[in-house]
């Protein structure tokens, strides 16, 4: 079930920044989509139009049906948690921001209360209940600012950065927090540099450059686009010389360290393995790529053209 | 919107006594100004100020410190919000930011009244002076605060979209004491007769005017006036609020939150 619509979304700043041109995409109930895209790509540009923090040129975004540029019901059914640090007032505690911020997606005070009393114990943060925003550290800060955005119970989680500048253990934490409420059925967008939280989290992926989403696909399907044909074998003892030229002659095989990639089918994998025999192989499977090499294939990819 | 004005009612007052220990000594600061403004008074025009010559130097004081404040406060608040990024969380309310801003000034003033009352008293009792105002004051106070809130607002509209208002403040303050100073109700000829009929339509003036009117030369509560007075708090604060909507819409096309 669709939780949010983006169609066509547009934005230039003055005359000479075209910021966003023509995004749109789509997420699911219970689907964590990863916004990726170098520095300046229009990432934040593009999740404050949805938010409705930033008017868009063209296009709209819906989030339940509802644009929340013309309908203020659209503010009650979403959470955002923006780049930075200081999206929360620090002179208030903990429990006040949580309240006076539930009260402003329109919860009434009682509701909003008894919410964050649960969020915080929930969040593990209920030992700073009373504590000033700017005491906290930035990992308690940045869980706070997930928990302020979750108080209205919304269907969708928008979050910028939600890492940035976390510990490894804070890190680990928000990504815990996010599978958790991705678990639950929340919809849930993120940008991120860091492709390797991407590649534990998400579900899809939109890769952005120049405002334009250049590929987009469930990482899934991604990581098998760009899995080359093959297998790497590694071996446990060494090769005679004489095999390895067949391998290499005969196979097309590479040698990188102790591993032989070989590409092609199964079956010519079974021949090879004949050639091998009797060298003991330590392990074998197909050759793997990780997100971040397909996010520098498809951006350099991109400059050169 | 009960619901807002009372969670900024709370939030107000959470800050104002967050640090009680700062919160006294600001109090007692302001305290002994006044009380140094008072004796200067009385230094100056050499005789012991008292009775109806009090009377009208504590309201019009009063007015004047809670109609700075209104101006002041919302774009100094505006611009530190801005400068650290709350004020985009605030915008991700489901209520109009205006309506948010409103209720903002509206119970910060509350709070400031509150505060100016403890304060007066305290002085009333250091000084062991005796003042008494007619309950009628209560009005023009009230209207002129209005208006007081709607020029906030305007300043504060300006502010979403010039970040760096600071420097402008101390000049609309001179303004706003002209304003508040100048004895229209004695321009009553000629050329000054013109003037004095179009300030009325100035933010606070009629207001004003039955403020002194009322404390200084106990002039009865002039019906006329009072409609001037009402008509002029709530034209000025519905022009504050429909300037600070204006700028938080265009604020919002220009991409201006986040102080770029
Ligand atoms: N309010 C604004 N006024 C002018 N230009 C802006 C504004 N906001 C963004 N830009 C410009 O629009 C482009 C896209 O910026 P955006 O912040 O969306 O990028 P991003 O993908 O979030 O980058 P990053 O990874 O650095 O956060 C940039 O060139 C930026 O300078
Ligand atoms: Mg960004």
């Amino acid at each position: 079930m669709e939780v949010l619509i983006v169609d066509d979304l547009q934005k230039a700043f003055g005359r000479n920044t075209q910021a966003v041109s023509g995004v749109s995409f789509r997420v699911n109930k219970g689907e964590v989509f990863a916004f990726l895209g170098p520095n300046g790509a229009g990432k934040t540009t593009t999740i404050k139009m949805i938010a409705g923090l930033l008017l868009p040129d063209e296009g709209a975004g819906w989030i339940d049906g509802l644009d929340p540029h013309r309908n203020p019901m659209a503010m009650e059914r979403f959470g955002a948690v923006l780049e930075g640090n200081r999206n929360l007032y620090w002179r208030m505690t903990a429990f006040e921001n949580m309240r006076y911020f539930g009260v402003q997606k329109g919860l009434s005070q009682r509701t909003a209360s008894r919410r964050a009393d649960a969020l915080l114990e929930r969040f593990d943060l209920i030992s700073k209940r009373n504590h000033q925003v700017r005491s906290l550290s930035r990992g308690m800060q940045q869980k706070l600012a997930i928990a302020v955005a979750l108080i209205h119970e919304p269907r969708m989680l928008l979050l910028d950065e939600p890492t940035l500048g976390l510990d490894v253990s804070s890190s680990m934490q928000v990504i815990s927090l996010i599978r958790e409420l991705r678990e639950q059925g929340m919809a849930i967008v993120l940008t991120t540099h860091q492709l390797d939280i991407a590649e534990t989290l998400a579900d899809r992926v939109a890769i952005i450059r120049d405002g334009r989403i250049i590929k987009e696909a469930s990482k899934t399907d991604l990581i098998l686009e760009f899995t080359p044909d093959g297998y790497e074998i590694e071996l446990g003892g060494e090769l005679s010389p004489a095999n390895r030229d067949v391998l290499v002659d005969e196979f097309n095989a590479t040698f990188e360290a102790d591993r032989i990639c070989l590409p092609g089918d199964s079956d010519h994998l079974y021949n090879a393995l004949n050639v091998i025999r009797p060298t003991p192989i330590r392990s074998l499977g197909r050759a793997k790529v990780d997100l971040a090499y397909i996010f520098l294939q498809l951006t350099e990819e991109g400059y050169r053209s | 919107m009960i619901r807002l004005l009372y969670i900024e009612l709370l939030r107000t007052l959470a800050l104002t006594i967050r640090y009680p220990a700062n919160f006294a000594s600001s109090l007692f600061i302001s305290t002994l100004m006044f009380y140094g403004l008072f004796m200067g008074a009385q230094y100056l025009s050499g005789q012991e100020v008292f009775g109806e010559n009090l009377n009208a130097m504590v309201v019009g004081w009063t007015a004047w410190v809670l109609a700075t404040k209104a101006l002041n406060k919302p774009p100094l608040a505006i611009q530190a919000e801005a400068d650290t990024g709350v004020l985009e969380s605030v915008f991700l309310s489901r209520y109009k930011v205006w309506w948010i801003f409103f209720c903002r000034a509206l119970s910060e003033t509350l709070v400031d009244i509150v505060l100016i009352v403890i304060m007066v008293s305290l002085i009333v009792w250091l000084t062991g002076s005796e003042v008494s105002f007619s309950p009628a004051i209560a009005f023009p106070i009230a209207m002129l605060l209005l208006a007081g809130i709607g020029m906030g607002l305007i300043v504060g509209g300006v502010a979403l979209q010039v970040k760096r208002l600071g420097a402008m403040l101390p000049s609309l303050q001179m303004l706003l004491l002209l304003l508040m100073f100048t004895p229209f109700e004695n321009w009553t000829s000629g050329a000054d007769r013109v003037i004095a009929v179009a300030a009325m339509w100035m933010p606070m003036v009629p207001s004003v005017v039955m403020l002194r009117g009322l404390m200084a030369f106990n002039t009865p509560f002039d019906p006329i006036l009072a409609v001037y007075a009402a008509v002029n708090g709530i034209v000025w604060m519905a022009v504050g609020l429909i300037v600070f909507a204006k700028m938080a819409q265009r604020v919002k096309a220009k991409g201006l939150l986040a102080g770029y």
